[in-house]
């Protein structure tokens, strides 16, 4: 699937500094409507930074973001909150609040963000637990939940949230492989579904499979971005996914 | 000796039993009022730190570090004594709950932002990701877990205060420990009256701790290892 239309995620020559560090240097891309986008690269490449920046978690040094053809960028704090909604970020670990139930961690931002009433809200959480297989779950609480579970649910609310497009940092990295398979499942599941998504992950059957385009950044940069095929024809892509098909 | 000792101060506690239940009762509502407005004062600072426009921050902060950088006597003592000159009168009960209330907040305030800080930095993002406002996240994210994780921080507060509540005896509060010199000046017999003194905030001491645990247990995050 290729993208059409207007882009749902366009960045224009983002740079990232934490202090002193240049960690994002000069990134562009786009994100078309259903697309999926899956980031690789090395630890330290700024891979993080970059899905970090683009709903401003972390503060971009320069660059443009635009949402739907709005600019996140240079949005004020009101339209920026707005803004952020609309985009289902999904870090690697600490994704759900620990001091509230599953269900509850979704309908937080249901009833304080979207103005759902509490039990339209409860119901969407519900179905959306429900479809990535952890309705049984809902009033546990995160510590009571495996690794894939709780990413799972972390995935569910941002779905739930119904966002323009998913941030995923590598949401399968700090689980055991039982747990990994279990969200690589839904992974699959939400990809099939049409959703748009900028995803980093080292998942190389998922990337594969699933990327419309594949990004290989080193450094702060893109050096590598293709389609899945073509992208392996990179030297350097294929030496860095046959060192973590080693591991 | 031992006997004779223990028969003293059991005919102690009875001739002083008034002054006593008094004494450890308003011992109690200095502890309990100072904590309470303490606590209240340390959510109000700890929300100004994290949220305010900078002068508020900067206020906030200088509070905090004058009432920590000072001996709580010298504030309850310049609330009593310094005060009225600026036009204030409060009675010395008065003053002793207002010091103890102002000292216990900045502490309190302390023992929540170490606690904020021991949040991890990602949860933040998340709830930022979502669309909260700073002020929903604090409410809803931040402060919920912030106060679990500052119980032990603030049982040891509540119990210091306790302890400090005494020094509204200089300023001639009937509390415990005034209660105690009372008797002393009376009776003739420090040893045993300073010693059910001691005894008495000894109990109180041990009432705070298992209460502050029961909040503990009962708050806990199931699941939720507590490191
Ligand atoms: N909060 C931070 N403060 C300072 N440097 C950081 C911070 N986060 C990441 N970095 C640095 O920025 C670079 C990119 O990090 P990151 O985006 O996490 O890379 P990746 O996700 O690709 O492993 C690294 O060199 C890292 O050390
Ligand atoms: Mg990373």
């Amino acid at each position: 699937m290729q993208a059409m239309g207007r882009p749902v995620l366009e960045v224009r020559d983002l740079h990232v500094h934490y202090k002193g560090h240049h960690a994002v240097r000069g990134v562009s891309l786009t994100v078309g409507d259903g697309e999926r986008l899956v980031v690789m690269g090395p630890s330290g490449a700024g891979k993080s930074t970059l899905v970090k920046a683009i709903p401003r978690l972390v503060e971009p040094t320069s660059g443009t973001i635009l949402l739907e053809g709005e600019c996140v960028s240079c949005a004020d704090r009101k339209t920026l909150r707005r803004l952020r909604a609309r985009m289902g970020y999904v870090p690697q670990s600490y994704s759900l609040f620990p001091h509230l139930r599953v269900i509850d961690n979704i309908v937080l931002p249901l009833v304080r963000v979207h103005k759902l009433p509490k039990k339209a809200a409860v119901e969407r959480a519900m179905r959306h637990l429900e479809m990535l297989g952890i309705g049984g779950l809902a009033s546990r609480y995160p510590a009571q939940l495996s690794g894939g579970q709780r990413q799972r649910a972390a995935l569910a609310r941002a779905l739930a949230l119904d966002p323009a497009i998913l941030l995923l940092d590598e949401p399968t990295s700090a689980l055991d492989p039982e747990s990994r398979s279990s969200v690589v499942d839904a992974l699959y599941r939400i990809a099939r579904s049409g959703r748009s998504m900028l995803i980093v992950t080292h998942e190389a059957d998922f990337a594969l499979q699933v990327a419309d385009r594949l990004v290989f950044m080193e450094e702060g940069r893109i050096v590598v971005m293709a389609p899945p095929g073509e992208a392996l024809r990179h030297e350097r892509v294929k030496q860095f996914l046959s060192s973590i098909l080693e591991n | 000796m031992y006997d004779a000792n223990t028969e003293s101060i059991v005919s102690i506690v009875g001739a002083y039993s008034g002054l006593l239940a008094r004494g450890v009762g308003m011992t109690l509502v200095l502890t309990l009022l100072g904590f309470t407005a303490g606590f209240a004062i340390a959510l109000l600072l700890t929300v100004t730190r994290y949220m305010a426009p900078r002068p508020a921050r900067i206020l906030a902060q200088a509070y905090i570090d004058l009432f920590r950088g000072t001996p709580m006597l010298v504030q309850l003592l310049f609330i009593f004594f310094a005060l009225p000159s600026l036009g204030v009168q409060l009675s010395a009960f008065q003053s002793a709950a207002v010091a103890l209330g102002l000292n216990s907040g900045a502490y309190q305030a302390e023992i929540l932002r170490v606690a904020i800080k021991g949040l991890p930095e990602e949860e933040l993002h998340v709830a930022e990701s979502l669309g909260l406002t700073g002020w929903q996240t604090m409410r809803h994210v931040v402060l919920p877990q912030a106060v679990r994780a500052s119980l032990p921080g603030l049982t040891n507060e509540a119990v210091m205060l306790l302890k400090d509540s005494s020094l509204a005896s200089v300023i001639g509060v009937m509390e415990l420990t005034r209660a105690g010199e009372y008797m002393v000046s009376t009776s003739f017999k420090a040893l045993q009256s300073l010693g059910i003194v001691a005894l008495v905030y000894l109990v109180l001491s041990a009432i705070f701790y298992k209460a502050f645990r029961a909040v503990e247990r009962r708050t806990a995050i199931p699941g939720f290892q507590n490191l």
